[in-house]
């Protein structure tokens, strides 16, 4: 039910580098789980709605006041920086 | 536990400084063993002797004055390190307190440390942590249970009075079984999940690891409440909380345990036979004991395990090696990310990432998120119609006592199946509690056994009515 091939394919769309062996692996845990939540088929859910969050709210809104909540220890976080900014790698590539 | 401590305090019997002292030493003795503690804060002192100093100056004890906690990794603590026990967040410091430790630090509480759990709070046993798992006070060949096992063990082992968690399957009260300690999972939106890392977002919730039902019921109150950090908070003030005894009926769902048989396929023969103790005990304090159906339970793990997955995709996105944590190198900014991810994140934690991307992919909307959704509208409804009938239901917490470590690592269904009656509370967003009953033993061990309450949405405080007199049964336990 579930191929290598889409195993690949996951784990691009989710970055994450895969290994030969976990992805044999991988193809058998998910078969597995998704053999397991197959008996939801069973189940009849005409006319059931969605439940799409645990507390029926809406529209929470508060005060769009400014807030100093922030502290400068973020910087201090970065794995790479250059005079207090952000280094990564350009998103970009030269041919 | 709570109340004696702060009337120790007030009274002078005992400082804040010398409570520190006493966990950190306890500590010192037993975690080199258990494992418990990711890291031990050295400024605890410095906090009690401020509290020490507001005591003989003869100020009013707040809720939680000097009470030691210890904190779930997955919490954070500003200034503290905060990893969610994972590789990826490895020296992250965080810059804000979250909402439950800004209320715990305002009513005098002091953290101990912070408690190993599974990577991002994934798991049933701590074997997921990326530094080894916890072990189980009681037999330390044995798991703590998890995902807050560390936090479940400190409590246990008195390496801390009090200890927070979090629940988004049964983290709380799964290991707070294990370890023979209370575990409470409050209301989805009781509690504000602002600073809690994220891992389920509309299952997870904070909640407390006591020594007893009282103490769970003071850190609570402490904790609860509207948080407009949290857009999905409630005023979690019940409708007539705080009165004289109101529960009278304690419902059996059958899914879970046939009253004619005293037991069911799946639970371990020894857990059922405590359970039916926990019945009798219950008749025997004048509650009417009924049977009752939630129809949908049964489909509540396969559910989870697709709302769970495709919620944790979607949150784990933000740990990509760029603002913080670990970063690897690589050739452009995919091998960047890819690598950082393969490096950072442990076996589970990929898996549901995997997981979750599937179900969510293009195509295949409607048959696994769409419809786990409808199904979990189901298993709500199910609670909401017994609930009718009962003002409380009852089943065990797990189906086995701790197993053993590396028992069930191999086989990641076989760990799932352990959150079977846990599971169904969360996607309901309905408060239960784990309350120690008892003992059983198992290779000359005496492991802990937890019972479950569970109560409708903001009734918490039916949960600690009944918990307390549930917890009478085994007086010399907690």
């Amino acid at each position: 039910m579930i191929s290598k091939d889409d195993i690949k394919k996951l784990a691009e769309l989710a970055r994450i580098h895969l290994t030969a062996g976990e992805e044999e692996k991988l193809e058998k845990d998910l078969s597995n789980i998704l053999g397991y939540v197959e008996k939801l088929k069973e189940v009849d859910i005409s006319n059931v709605p969605e439940m799409t969050h645990a507390v029926d709210m809406k529209n929470v809104f508060r005060n769009d006041d400014v807030r100093h909540r922030v502290s400068d220890n973020l910087v201090e976080q970065f794995p790479e920086e250059e005079r207090g900014y952000l280094k990564v790698k350009g998103v970009f590539e030269r041919e | 536990m709570i109340k004696e401590t702060i009337e120790k305090l007030e009274k002078g019997e005992i400082s804040a400084r010398e409570l520190v002292s006493h966990y950190q030493n306890q500590i010192k003795k037993k975690d080199p063993e258990l494992n418990a503690y990711r890291e031990v804060f050295p400024d605890a002192f410095e906090e009690a002797e401020k509290i020490d100093k507001k005591i003989k100056h003869g100020d009013t004890p707040r809720a939680l004055e000097g009470i030691p906690f210890a904190i779930k990794d997955n919490i954070l603590i500003k200034g503290k390190m905060s990893g969610a026990s994972s590789k990826i967040l490895e020296g992250y410091t965080a810059s804000y307190d979250a909402s439950v430790i800004k209320k715990l630090r305002d009513e005098g509480a002091i953290f101990l440390g912070r408690t190993n759990c599974d990577e991002f709070a994934m798991g049933s046993s701590t074997e997921n942590s990326a530094y080894g798992p916890t072990k189980n006070p009681a037999d330390a060949t044995r798991v703590s249970g998890g995902s807050s096992g560390g936090s479940a063990a400190a409590v246990a082992a008195d390496m801390a009075l009090a200890a927070l968690g979090s629940d988004t399957g049964g983290s709380i009260r799964q290991p707070a079984a294990f370890c023979g300690v209370v575990g409470l999972k409050p209301t989805y939106g009781a509690v504000s999940r602002s600073g809690l890392i994220a891992m389920a977002s509309s299952l997870d919730q904070i909640g407390p690891i006591t020594k007893s039902v009282e103490d769970a019921e003071i850190i609570f109150n402490v904790i609860e409440g509207k948080d407009e950090l949290d857009a999905t908070s409630l005023e979690a003030k019940p409708p007539f909380g705080g009165l004289a005894s109101k529960c009278k009926t304690i419902g059996i769902p059958r899914e879970y345990f046939s009253l004619a048989e005293g037991g069911k396929e799946g639970l371990d023969d020894s857990i059922a036979k405590k359970f039916s103790e926990a019945i009798d005990f219950l008749k025997n304090k004048g509650f009417e004991i009924k049977e009752v159906s939630l129809p949908s339970v049964q489909y509540a793990l396969a559910a989870y395990y697709i709302v769970m997955p495709a919620e944790v995709s979607a949150n784990l996105s933000r740990f990509d090696g760029v603002r913080y944590g670990l970063r690897e190198n690589g050739k452009n900014l995919f091998d960047v990310y890819a690598k950082t991810r393969e490096r950072g994140f442990g076996k589970e934690v990929r898996r549901r990432i995997i997981l979750g991307t599937y179900v969510l992919s293009a195509g295949y909307y409607d048959a696994y998120y769409s419809r786990a959704q409808k199904v979990r509208y189901m298993i709500r409804k199910d609670f909401e119609n017994e609930f009718k009938n009962v003002d409380l239901l009852l089943t065990p917490t797990a189906p086995h006592p701790a197993f053993k470590i590396g028992e069930k690592t191999s086989d990641p269904l076989s760990m799932y199946l352990e959150d079977i009656y846990t599971v169904p509370i969360n996607l309901a967003g309905v408060p239960a509690i784990s309350v120690p009953f008892g003992t059983v033993q198992k290779d000359g061990k005496d492991l802990p056994v937890g019972i479950q309450l569970i109560a409708p949405r903001l009734e918490e405080s039916r949960l600690f009515e009944v918990g307390e007199i549930l917890e009478e049964a085994n007086p010399n336990f907690s």
